[in-house]
């Protein structure tokens, strides 16, 4: 008998010489090796054994039991194992997976009575409102957006009709602005002229002498104004109480 | 003499070790090591000058102007997105493709169509995680559709409405909530879940309308106002309304779901076990009087 090492595995056989590749074939093809012999090996069972241990020699796939079970559809532990098992959402979870042959009691699905207070609880404050009510506030929010719609575009209404007359002002407005400004130029050059023409040359409009002419002409006219507007007034006495007579 | 060298040869092969990962080499240049040497093997500055900002590598975020008010938050500016990401979407699908499904057998018309047989089709899904809250039917396609179907979408424009009348079928829009569409996408999940189907809830304020209105064939309308608005979609489009009364499969046509249903022919508070393939009902008055209401 020879021991033939390749690659790290040991092989023992009966064969005398292999050559090295076929050492390596062993592995996948040792049946067609015809120089190989077969060991018939007979042995006889003193006791029968039971199914369970059939069973257990059976199972060769090295899975634990929780994960063999899965695989095979079955419920994954028999008895609660990690502290999670105790809970109600896995018990549900296994109920609805295996069935009857879970050891659930179905009735666990529904809500007890304190988890339907907690949950009328929570939907009191999700959903606060009807959907009557809902749908009268969103009309309502829906008018309330119309009625500004409709108010902005009746003041728009309105202004449009009134846009002529206040283009009216703004121009007159604007003219008599001009107009204004052209009277009190004309007014300042005559005062001028006159200035010049009562002192007899021309004078500079800056010198106090033109100054004080200034002041005193303007004094004169607002008398003049003055007395003017007294005329006028008493010319109204006496008209209406010659009405009177 | 040829003969010897080749025999020698073939045993030189034989007696060598076989191509493996272990005794392979790379290819000249195939490795590169790395550009940058450290140390006496060239590591000094690397092309980045002697010290400061730059040599640091120190990068500035993109529009940071190092302290002054930077130019892309200088100015106020309408958000065009803004809020974009909290509001509901309604991923579309086609009428076109709609007919297709029909026409391949992934869709049974001879049952109403909801949003769980739209998904269970596989070339139609939804994310309710992304805030997607169901299928907008669109009407591309609309000229070429001819199925009769009772179908159940979340969103529906008037030109589809109005495909799916002419064709003597039914269309409701019906709201989900994000926990309603979750079990309704994925029924098998919820059922192995082990726990009673949940009451559908109502929709939020600024769809409520959109659902009661029978325009839109909401499922809050009144189903008069509906049959009334069919007929005055039928005179919009100009096209002569199917009577529903006389169809053979007028019982298929008008079933609907009820406010709080989220399956078709299952009620809220029902267990539906897939393994005993049994229905439980629950009995307590409490129980019963919860999922009515």
């Amino acid at each position: 008998m020879s021991v033939i090492s390749c690659r790290g595995f040991v092989y023992a056989s009966k064969i005398s010489k292999v050559p090295y590749f076929w050492c390596v074939n062993t592995r996948s093809v040792s049946s067609k090796n015809e120089v190989q012999e077969i060991e018939t090996v007979t042995t006889t069972a003193d006791k029968v054994m039971s199914e369970n241990e059939i069973k257990e020699i059976c199972n060769k796939s090295r899975l634990n039991d929780g994960h063999r079970n899965l695989v095979n559809d079955q419920l994954p532990y028999n008895k609660p194992v990690h502290r999670y098992h105790h809970t109600v959402k896995y018990k549900r979870r296994m109920y609805g997976r295996y069935g009857d042959s879970s050891n659930v009691n179905p009735g666990l699905a529904w809500p007890t009575a304190s988890d339907l207070e907690d949950i009328r609880e929570y939907e009191k404050v999700a959903y606060p409102l009807t959907i009557q009510e809902m749908q009268q506030n969103a009309w309502n929010r829906l008018e309330c957006e119309n009625q500004e719609i409709k108010m902005r575009q009746k003041k728009i209404d309105d202004n449009m009709k009134k846009l002529n007359g206040w283009l009216k002002e703004v121009k007159e407005k604007a003219a008599r602005k001009i107009h204004d400004a052209q009277q009190a130029k004309e007014k300042k050059e005559r005062l001028i002229e006159e200035v010049k023409k009562h002192f007899g040359y021309k004078i500079d409009p800056k010198d106090d002498r033109f100054k004080e002419m200034l002041v005193k002409r303007e004094k004169e006219e607002k008398k003049k104004i003055r007395e003017e507007k007294k005329k006028i007034r008493e010319d109204k006495l006496l008209q209406q109480l010659q009405n009177k007579d | 003499m040829t003969s010897f060298t080749n025999k020698n040869i073939l045993n030189l092969l034989r007696n060598l070790p076989r191509i493996s990962i272990s005794n392979l080499k790379n290819n000249d240049g195939a490795v590169k090591k790395n550009q940058r040497g450290r140390a006496q093997h060239g590591g000094d500055k690397h092309g980045h000058g002697n010290k400061g900002s730059k040599a640091r590598q120190n990068f500035m975020r993109p529009g940071y102007e190092t302290g002054n008010n930077p130019f892309y938050m200088r100015f106020p500016r309408e958000q065009y997105y803004k809020d974009h990401h909290t509001k509901r979407q309604y991923p579309p699908l086609s009428l076109n493709s709609l007919q297709k499904m029909i026409d391949l057998n992934r869709i049974d018309i001879t049952k109403p169509i909801d949003l769980s047989v739209l998904c269970n089709t596989g070339l139609y899904s939804i994310k309710p995680e992304d805030k997607h809250f169901g299928v907008n039917l669109i009407d591309e396609g609309a000229d070429m559709f001819k199925a009769k179907i009772n179908i159940e979408v979340q969103w529906a424009s008037e030109s589809t409405i109005a495909a799916i009348e002419r064709n003597g079928g039914v269309i409701t829009t019906s709201f989900f909530d994000v926990n309603s569409l979750y079990i309704l996408i994925n029924p098998k999940k919820f059922f192995q879940r082990g726990e009673a189907i949940p009451r559908r809830m109502i929709p939020p304020e600024d769809a409520i309308l959109y659902y009661s209105s029978a325009a839109n064939r909401g499922y809050l309308a009144d189903p008069e106002k509906i049959s009334w608005e069919r007929f005055v979609l039928s005179q919009k489009y100009g096209y002569k309304l199917p009577k529903i009364e006389d169809d053979p499969d007028y019982e298929m046509l008008i079933s609907r779901k009820d406010q709080r249903q989220i399956f078709y022919g299952l009620e809220p508070g029902w267990v539906i076990n897939l393994k005993d393939k049994v229905i439980l009902k629950p009995i307590d008055p409490q129980l019963k009087e919860f999922y009515k209401s």
